[in-house]
């Protein structure tokens, strides 16, 4: 079902939106749960709370974007479930994609005046002017999360070059922001 | 937990981006181009080293010396892959593109001798690409075709003083083999020699034909021999040989054909896998003629390469002595690492290997044993050593 019908769905009040939403997403949302907090219950949760913020947002929002839409509430419900997880346990590969992007803006004391939502307006500038490799590497490692090795395989990259990759374009995106202002 | 500042904002990012990397497809496994993995097998070996069978699985490298002098240690290959800038690349590594009558060719970053070089096919514009800078740069440069190849498949581009290979990398695999054949004059560009039985590990037994005329003579009554799209298949448990393949015309170094026992021939020497179905007869009448017309030969690895400490930089040679690796540090060796390449200087110059460094050098041809003297290095990695008789020095 393309994605105009199952918005379609979702004004009409159906609740065939949600599962085929399921059929479609339901494994992209997964993904991105699970590589956030490896744990598959937390990450079905996080799916079906998804699915409800969905159900809630649509109407009266009618997202253009419906992949990006979904991709993004998921990544939003499952770092805030990271966030308050009393959970000890958590992954290491999320712990150092963490400690990565801290690097480059760690905390509200630097550029309080910037908005989240103007930085990544910065960012999705920046990624427009790096090669499509680069920017498709840094949105599955720092968007999706994906894990080196998954990255690696997914466009048949050795893991030194997957590292690498995302090692000069964070250095390239810290030196973009100090350039655009923002204070680092 | 506190999440940094900036994962939010990428959650900002814009809505094109974001899913033009969801649907952005995975590679399907016969794209699985043999150039880099190629790369990846440079980065992991080791001089007389037992290379384990994690050979494939990253980044990883884990070996045990064979060198009786060594103590029991391992070698692990720290990330190496350096982005170089613009003005530290090699000519080939630079231009790496081109194209001529609509073939896109690429670079396979190896040079050919001007003796397998034929006539010059025109001047053509040659693309590289500054990674750091994100900038294109072009160049004009004359090509060539190469003696019994197809300027279909392959030709050659001057870059500077030298020859350099480049392929029309487009999956488009001949149907047969003898189609194969009438592109490539595989007999006149590659010579077979080394083999190896089930494998080419160190395990494996190796050894050397005698002539390989006859097994060109077998394959060449192959011509009907049909290309097998299967990007599944693997030698596995088969029994097979498999020969070692170095040409400078296809720009392969130590690359593979296989000929297993139940009819197939298998070989990577062109960017993609290459499956023909030589039929029973024809591949165990190879087998069997390989067998009975070769000597044993022992195991050789990929490169060779010595791995020790920088102890001395100079403008025109490295010091590496390995007596950390050794028994009796007495009998540790400093090798004379000449730097007369670009390809060995920039990591000087750019940092990346400093005094104190430990470093494996991999080099082609062989030491100058009196003075032991390298001249011939063709790269150079930061390694980390780890074994329980091993000390590092913070």
């Amino acid at each position: 079902m393309d994605d105009l019908k199952l918005i379609e769905l979702y004004f009409q009040r159906d609740e065939q939106a949600i599962r085929e939403t399921d059929a479609k997403y339901g494994k992209l949302c997964h993904s991105i749960a699970y590589n956030i907090l490896k744990n598959h219950e937390d990450s079905e949760e996080c799916v079906n709370d998804t699915y409800v913020g969905i159900w809630n947002a649509i109407p009266p929002v009618k997202p253009n974007n419906f992949t990006s839409f979904i991709c993004k509430i998921t990544r939003n419900l499952s770092l805030k479930y990271l966030e308050f997880s009393t959970r000890k346990k958590r992954s290491p590969d999320i712990l150092v994609s963490l400690d990565e992007l801290a690097a480059i803006l760690p905390d509200e004391r630097y550029s309080p005046d910037v908005s989240d939502e103007e930085t990544g307006k910065l960012i999705s500038n920046f990624l427009r002017h790096q090669k499509e490799d680069a920017r498709n590497v840094f949105l599955r490692k720092y968007y999706f999360f994906d894990s080196i090795e998954e990255i690696a395989n997914r466009y048949a990259f050795t893991e030194s070059k997957v590292k690498n990759m995302l090692f000069y374009t964070r250095n390239k995106l810290k030196d973009y922001l100090i350039k655009e202002g923002v204070e680092l | 937990m506190k999440i940094p500042r900036i994962v939010h904002a990428i959650g900002h990012i814009d809505d094109d981006l974001v899913s033009a990397s969801a649907e952005n497809k995975k590679k399907k496994p016969h794209w699985l181009k043999w150039s880099s993995l190629a790369a990846c097998f440079a980065l992991l070996v080791i001089a007389g080293a037992f290379i384990l069978p994690s050979l494939l699985s990253g980044d990883l490298l884990s070996s045990i010396a064979a060198d009786a002098r060594y103590k029991n240690f391992s070698i692990e290959s720290s990330d190496s892959a350096v982005i170089w800038p613009w003005e530290y690349l090699t000519p080939s590594e630079k231009y790496t593109s081109t194209k001529i009558d609509d073939i896109e060719y690429h670079s396979r970053g190896n040079t050919v001798s001007e003796t397998l070089v034929g006539e010059n096919i025109g001047i053509y514009t040659v693309v590289g690409y500054d990674e750091i800078n994100n900038q294109t740069y072009t160049i004009e440069a004359s090509a060539y075709k190469l003696n019994h190849i197809s300027s279909s498949q392959f030709v050659a581009i001057k870059l500077e003083d030298s020859y350099y290979v480049f392929k029309n990398d487009e999956y488009a695999p001949p149907n047969t083999l003898g189609e194969l054949l009438d592109q490539v004059a595989l007999p006149q560009v590659v010579t077979l020699s080394r083999f190896a039985e089930n494998g080419s590990t160190p395990g494996n037994k190796h050894y050397r034909l005698t002539d390989d005329d006859y097994v060109w003579n077998i394959l060449s009554h192959c011509s009907d021999a049909p290309f097998i799209d299967d990007q599944n298949w693997h030698a596995g448990d088969r029994e097979y040989i498999s020969f070692t393949i170095t040409s400078e015309p296809l720009g392969v170094y130590k690359v593979a054909m296989y000929i297993t026992e139940d009819g197939y021939l298998w070989t990577n020497a062109f960017s993609w896998q290459y499956l023909f179905d030589i039929g029973e007869a024809a591949a165990k009448e190879i087998i069997q003629y390989a067998k009975q017309n070769s000597e044993k030969a022992a195991y050789e690895p990929y490169r060779n390469s010595i791995t020790g400490t920088v102890v001395e930089i100079t403008d025109s040679y490295l010091l590496v002595d390995d007596s950390l690796l050794c028994k009796n540090p007495e009998k540790g060796i400093v090798y004379q690492v000449l730097l007369n390449d670009l390809r060995l200087t920039r990591y000087v110059d750019y940092g990346v290997v400093t005094l104190g460094d430990t470093v494996q050098v991999s080099y082609a041809g062989d030491i100058e044993k009196e003075n032991n003297i390298i001249d011939c290095a063709v790269s150079i990695s930061n390694v980390v050593i780890s074994g329980q008789d091993i000390f590092i020095p913070e």
